[in-house]
């Protein structure tokens, strides 16, 4: 079963969580210099705000309201990564195989092959979430990814009834799942697609799934074809290209022995990411994922035993060391467990493509120029002198993770570090509580 | 009242040699104890990295408590909140620390400073506990 945790209006909450003096009042988050409304409260969709909103039309979809019992915020998104980090992190360490989709969407495993046993599972992550981190989680789960979407969905305009978990657990609860669903509200389903089935006379989930897989296939594309076999419960992540890779590459290593110590499994992880990057650049490629895993030893019944792994999109596909670094502690951080010996772990790069064809991120910020021409410094240096000659400074722990290699020819005897502050931080968000 | 100011907290980490024995208010003896372990701060003081947020004090009612303005406090979320512990909490429309006391009537916000009144909290007041503090951090 796949779940889907969904934080409630995610930047409003984060809001809320530091000014509770929010809480039940209409809030609309806007944009980079406040153009447009990008989160809303309850209130403020009650209210008749739509998503996207320019700020300064606000007022004509309120009616008779008053502009000024809205409450606008700009963004703080270093605020509202910091959370996002915290509740993926505790996803991370309480579920399996967590996939990062978005900053407040996370896909995972559910741990039971028992709808009753998951559910009750489901319900404490939801109230564990929102004890500690304060924001308020929805999930859904479902035998597919589009599924558990549309459950999630259901669990959020339901608090009530549902406690912030739903599962379509049977055909007859999906069944009446999708005749409640409109079309344009399925995952992967956009603007002209929407127009397109409408043409068709399509307007509810149910009914698309009612159109015959053929003429499905003739009509539209592959991802079209993917959507309507997952609304049939049909798991189509192997071919799915949202998350699937035409092509990976991976590196990994069963350690010399079991590694307790944070640090030196951390450094393991930094190498493993560096040395994919480096083939990645060697092929003139980039990376849309990031995948870090870390398993135990299963052999040793004495110590505990404990096995996970999780991903992390980048916001603009990226060869580089320093990002991909970066994005790897980022997902080594979601996973790892104090108290547990590690036997094994590795990278795996995933969503690659040519270099060229990388589409840019609006809202990026890394000066991707100036990374590329130190990657390509860095990668002569190497070249010429020894594959270790600089490597990220963070790689140089006691090397415990390393292979036993006693024998090593000693040919680069001093090593430059390229000392970069990218441990999982959060620069101070520092905000005043007392206006 | 003391207002709080709330801070996202560094998760990089920073090992510092450890003088492993008991330290009393004279000079140890250089013989006691060895030097060579280390102690990362964020391992002893965090215990809970998701659910602890870090907050600076303003104010001087908890000074009896030994909580002065400008200390640090550290808030772990995971923690229940109990009768006596300190917590922050937020009270109509406002921050504070205050101790935390649970009596047969009520839920009584205690400070540490006899020129602050106690605050019985009823109905009427928007409350919540924020989070327990855990531990306080405070420059000599």
């Amino acid at each position: 079963m796949y779940c889907l945790a969904d934080c409630n209006n995610f930047f409003v909450s984060c809001e809320r969580l530091y000014d509770p003096t929010l809480n039940g009042k209409p809030v609309v988050v806007l944009s980079n210099n406040d153009g447009c409304v990008i989160a809303r409260s309850n209130e403020a969709k009650a209210m008749g705000i739509p998503m996207g909103c320019p700020a300064f039309q606000i007022k004509k979809h309120i009616g008779l309201a008053n502009l000024n019992d809205v409450v606008q915020l700009s963004a703080r998104h270093t605020l509202y990564h910091d959370i996002s980090l915290r509740i993926m992190s505790l996803l991370g360490r309480s579920c399996e195989r967590l996939e990062v989709y978005s900053v407040d969407e996370a896909f995972f495993q559910a741990p039971f092959n028992n709808p009753a046993h998951d559910e009750h599972f489901l319900h404490e992550l939801v109230q564990k979430i929102y004890k500690y981190v304060g924001i308020p989680v929805s999930i859904g789960y479902a035998p597919t990814r589009t599924l558990a979407k549309i459950a999630s969905h259901i669990a959020k305009k339901n608090p009530g009834t549902t406690r912030g978990v739903y599962g379509l657990s049977d055909d007859s609860l999906i069944a009446s799942a999708l005749e409640k669903t409109a079309i344009e509200d399925v995952w992967g389903i956009g603007r002209r697609l929407t127009e397109a089935l409408h043409n068709r006379g399509v307007a509810t989930a149910a009914q698309f799934v009612q159109y015959p897989t053929s003429l499905i296939r003739s009509l539209f594309n592959i991802t079209v074809a993917h959507t309507h076999a997952e609304l049939k419960g049909i798991d189509c992540t192997a071919a799915s290209p949202v998350t699937i890779a035409h092509k990976s590459i991976m590196n990994s290593r069963t350690f010399g022995g079991l590694i307790t110590s944070r640090k030196e499994v951390q450094a393991a992880i930094v190498h493993f990411a560096e040395h994919c990057s480096r083939q990645l650049r060697s092929e003139g490629s980039v990376a849309g994922t990031v995948m870090v895993y870390v398993r135990g030893d299963r052999y040793r019944e004495d110590l505990p035993f404990y096995s996970n792994s999780c991903q992390l999109n980048l916001a603009t596909p990226s060869s580089s060391s320093l990002t991909i670094v970066h994005y790897a502690l980022q997902a080594f951080a979601c996973i790892f467990k104090e108290g547990y010996g590690y036997r094994k772990a590795g990278v795996m790069l995933l969503n690659i493509q040519p270099a060229k064809s990388i589409q840019m991120n609006l809202f990026d910020k890394e000066d991707h120029n100036k990374q590329n021409r130190l990657m390509q410094a860095i990668d002569r240096i190497n070249n010429r002198y020894s594959t270790q000659a600089i490597n990220l400074a963070s790689t140089s722990a006691t090397g415990e993770w390393k292979p036993r290699q006693k024998h090593l020819n000693q040919s680069a005897q001093s090593s430059l570090h390229i000392y970069s502050g990218m441990v999982v931080s959060n620069k101070k968000n520092k905000k005043n509580l007392s206006e | 009242m003391n207002e709080l100011e709330i801070n996202a907290i560094e998760q990089d980490s920073i090992s510092l040699q450890f003088f492993d024995s008991q330290i009393q208010a004279g000079f140890p003896s250089p013989a006691q104890g060895s030097f060579g372990d280390t102690i990362d701060l964020n391992d002893e003081l965090i215990s809970n990295p998701e659910a602890t947020f870090c907050a600076r004090v303003i104010g001087n009612s908890m000074i009896d408590s030994g909580i002065n303005e400008g200390d640090l406090l550290l808030i772990d979320r995971s923690l229940t909140p109990h009768d006596g512990c300190i917590a922050v909490c937020f009270i109509d429309g406002e921050f504070t620390v205050k101790r935390v006391s649970i009596r047969p009537d009520g839920i009584y916000l205690v400070p540490a400073n006899k020129r602050y009144p106690e605050l019985h909290v009823n109905g009427d007041n928007n409350f919540q506990i924020w989070g327990v503090v855990s531990h306080i951090i405070k420059k000599l």
